[in-house]
């Protein structure tokens, strides 16, 4: 059972798990108009702001960037009253959620701008021996980085892991939205009728999870939550639909909340409507919220009460799934929900039960939604601690074993005109996919692996694509960067959308129809172990049986692919 | 009806825009679909795209979506918006 035993926000409505739902129960925003970036059209941009003054004193003068700085303190404050020596025990792993981190130290100091090293940086402020990892999916990093945590944690591979969310508010991100239009000039209404867009917030989020191996090791506190509370269930999925665009059916998000809860493709969740509570994404763009509501119905949620968190911060990227799955935590504890803010009248149909005035609950359990670019999905459940709970016994990584499939193997490496190269590359294999032209050379170094190691027996839910590199979307970020130039600013939203590393799960899943589980790791370098690791952790829970691992690093002068795909083997009797 | 702008030039930021490779200016009629399965097969990116070329090349700004759409028919329905608006 994996248990959250500790926890921490700093967001624009403050620097305390306490501040933030303090600041909620008022029914107060962070979100304000700012003239500090420039958006294609012109208009005013809405932004929430995180406040310097949350950075802990002594690392005021020290040499770490802004984003880091404020990653070390919310880790420092979560475990105020823990002691800071559970971050470095050996038992225990930092799993940092991030889309952006450093990005505004590109063109400036490009070794500062990657986001492993700002991972390593905080890791090591706290003397953790273990490599950290860095899962940067989109908008679902912060809740795919809570199910790789919880994987990592039930395969026994450690005790404890320190789950960090943070992005940062850039002109880089908010003119990227700008170009897809998908901001909001006020304050965002998540599933109102009258919604216009998102607003960028910035934040970061610790939470820190522990899995508990008997009843006899479950973690009480007296100063949290009254009841413990564990991440029971969760499930990464893929729409294969679009790279920008939520799925018309809401396949993907349908998918992982059949998962997560347990029931069967095509079927609905039996739940009663007071045992549990929703907190979706509600990011208030048109089509998203349309596609949540859909999924809800689809899943057979639609008397569960809903409580977006977006009109208090905005969407805050890499910490949103962390900071939000906290809230949920404490107001399931506390049993009282918040209204959802900027809501007035219904805006999706079928309509799911926003809340619209605060209100007590009862429920035992909450699901926690996440979708975003690369048409990914997620969703965990967090349960209360109950008699029926403590009885599950964990998934049994040991006794499962993996192999590579023979002949799935390939590798490429080039310098020089790396487009060029990877163009010859489709030309010769005769691949016919015009979508081809339009990738960056991550997703078309990508799709050639993926030629070369896919074929007609993936097409399904049970092919995981596991994809790692070090220098993230690098090609995309320097080209994008370009594009909002200061004398010269007109953002591309084409370059924009890949400039997220796991763009690449989205154009792979696309072409072969693949709807499971997909992560994209970022470390210094190919952590082939660590991959095979969380690959067993995905067959052992049965959220795959085989996967395309890939390192991909590509820039436009330099491109190295490593490939396998590797299946599940046996399962041994223990 | 008179001639209007000059669609090729049109027809070649497009292609470079959009990164339709494997097309030439002259493989696009006219007055063939820009979107959907009977013409470019152009998806929503690529509309969003389009508004960029305006404003980048022509110095129009195309901020209400609907309106877009309207524009977006085909290269014909495009060259007049700009033709009108430049």
């Amino acid at each position: 059972m994996i248990q959250i035993i500790a926890d921490n926000i700093i967001s624009g409505l403050g620097g305390t798990v306490s501040q933030n739902l303090e600041a909620i129960r008022q029914g107060r925003t962070a979100l304000k108009p700012s003239s500090l970036f420039r958006v294609p059209d012109g208009g005013r941009v809405v932004v929430s702001q995180m406040d310097d003054g949350f950075i802990a004193a002594p690392l005021r003068n020290r040499d770490f960037t802004r984003l880091e700085k404020f990653m070390i303190s919310s880790a420092l404050e979560s475990c105020k009253s823990l002691g800071a020596d559970i971050l470095k025990d050996k038992s225990t792993i930092f799993v940092f959620s991030t889309t952006k981190g450093n990005i505004k130290y590109l063109g400036k100091d490009i070794q500062r701008s990657a986001l492993w090293r700002s991972a390593e940086a905080v890791s090591s402020f706290f003397g953790n021996p273990n490599r950290p990892l860095t899962v940067s999916n989109a908008c679902i990093s912060g809740i795919a980085a809570i199910i790789v945590a919880k994987r990592l944690l039930q395969a026994r591979l450690y005790k404890t892991a320190v789950v960090i969310g943070a992005d940062e508010l850039t002109e880089f991100v908010v003119s990227g939205f700008g170009s897809f239009k998908a901001l909001s000039d006020e304050p965002c209404r998540p599933f109102d009728a009258a919604r216009r867009g998102l607003n960028i917030g910035e934040a970061v989020g610790t939470v820190i999870l522990r899995r508990a191996d008997s009843a006899d090791d479950i973690f009480y506190r007296d100063d949290y939550l009254k009841t413990p509370q564990f991440i029971t269930s969760g499930a990464i999925t893929n729409d294969a639909n679009h790279i920008s665009g939520p799925s018309r059916t809401a396949e993907g998000l349908y998918r992982a909340i059949a998962r997560t809860l347990d029931f069967e493709y095509g079927l609905t969740a039996e739940v009663s409507s007071g045992e549990a509570f929703i907190n979706p994404h509600g990011t208030a763009t048109l089509y998203n919220d349309q596609m949540e509501s859909l999924a809800i119905s689809r899943s057979g949620l639609s008397d569960l009460d809903v409580f977006p968190l977006k009109g208090y911060f905005g969407h805050t990227l890499g910490a949103s799934g962390v900071i939000e799955t906290i809230i949920s935590c404490h107001f399931l504890d506390e049993g009282w929900l918040p209204a959802a803010m900027g809501y007035t009248s219904e805006g999706c149909s079928p309509a799911p039960k926003i809340i619209s005035k605060p209100r007590k609950t009862d429920a035992r359990w909450f699901l926690k939604t996440v979708s975003g670019f690369g048409g990914s999905n997620a969703a965990i459940k967090v349960e209360k601690l109950h008699d029926g709970l403590s009885a599950k016994s964990d998934t049994s990584y040991q006794s499962v074993s993996i192999q590579q499939m023979e002949g799935k193997v390939f590798s490429f490496d080039c310098i020089g005109d790396v487009k060029e190269s990877l163009n010859a590359l489709y030309r010769q294999r005769e691949m016919n996919y015009p979508k081809f032209h339009k990738m960056d050379v991550l997703c078309k170094a990508g799709t050639i692996a993926a030629d070369q190691l896919l074929d007609s027996f993936c097409q399904d839910s049970r092919t995981a694509l596991v994809m790692m590199n070090a220098s993230s979307s690098i090609a995309a970020d320097t080209e994008y960067l370009t594009t909002i130039a200061e004398d010269n600013f007109f953002p591309s939203p084409s370059v924009f959308v890949y400039t997220l590393p796991s763009i690449v799960i989205g154009e792979l899943s696309i072409r072969y129809k693949l709807y499971g589980e997909g992560a994209f790791f970022v470390c210094r370098d190919f952590d082939r172990a660590m991959a095979l690791d969380y690959i067993r952790c995905l067959f052992a829970e049965g959220a795959a049986d085989r996967a395309l691992l890939c390192w991909i690093e590509a820039n436009s002068q330099s491109c190295n692919v490593r490939a396998e795909v590797l299946q599940f083997f046996t399962k041994l009797r223990v | 009806m008179h001639f209007m702008m000059d669609t090729l030039k049109l027809k070649t930021q497009i292609i470079e825009a959009l990164n339709l490779e494997e097309l030439k200016p002259e493989d696009i009629n006219d007055e063939a679909p820009l979107f959907g399965p009977d013409g470019l097969g152009l998806d929503s990116i690529d509309a969003l795209e389009l508004i960029v070329l305006m404003e980048k090349n022509y110095g129009i700004k195309l901020s209400d979506p609907a309106k877009a759409k309207s524009v977006f028919v085909n290269v014909s329905t495009m060259a007049r918006f700009i033709e009108e608006n430049k």
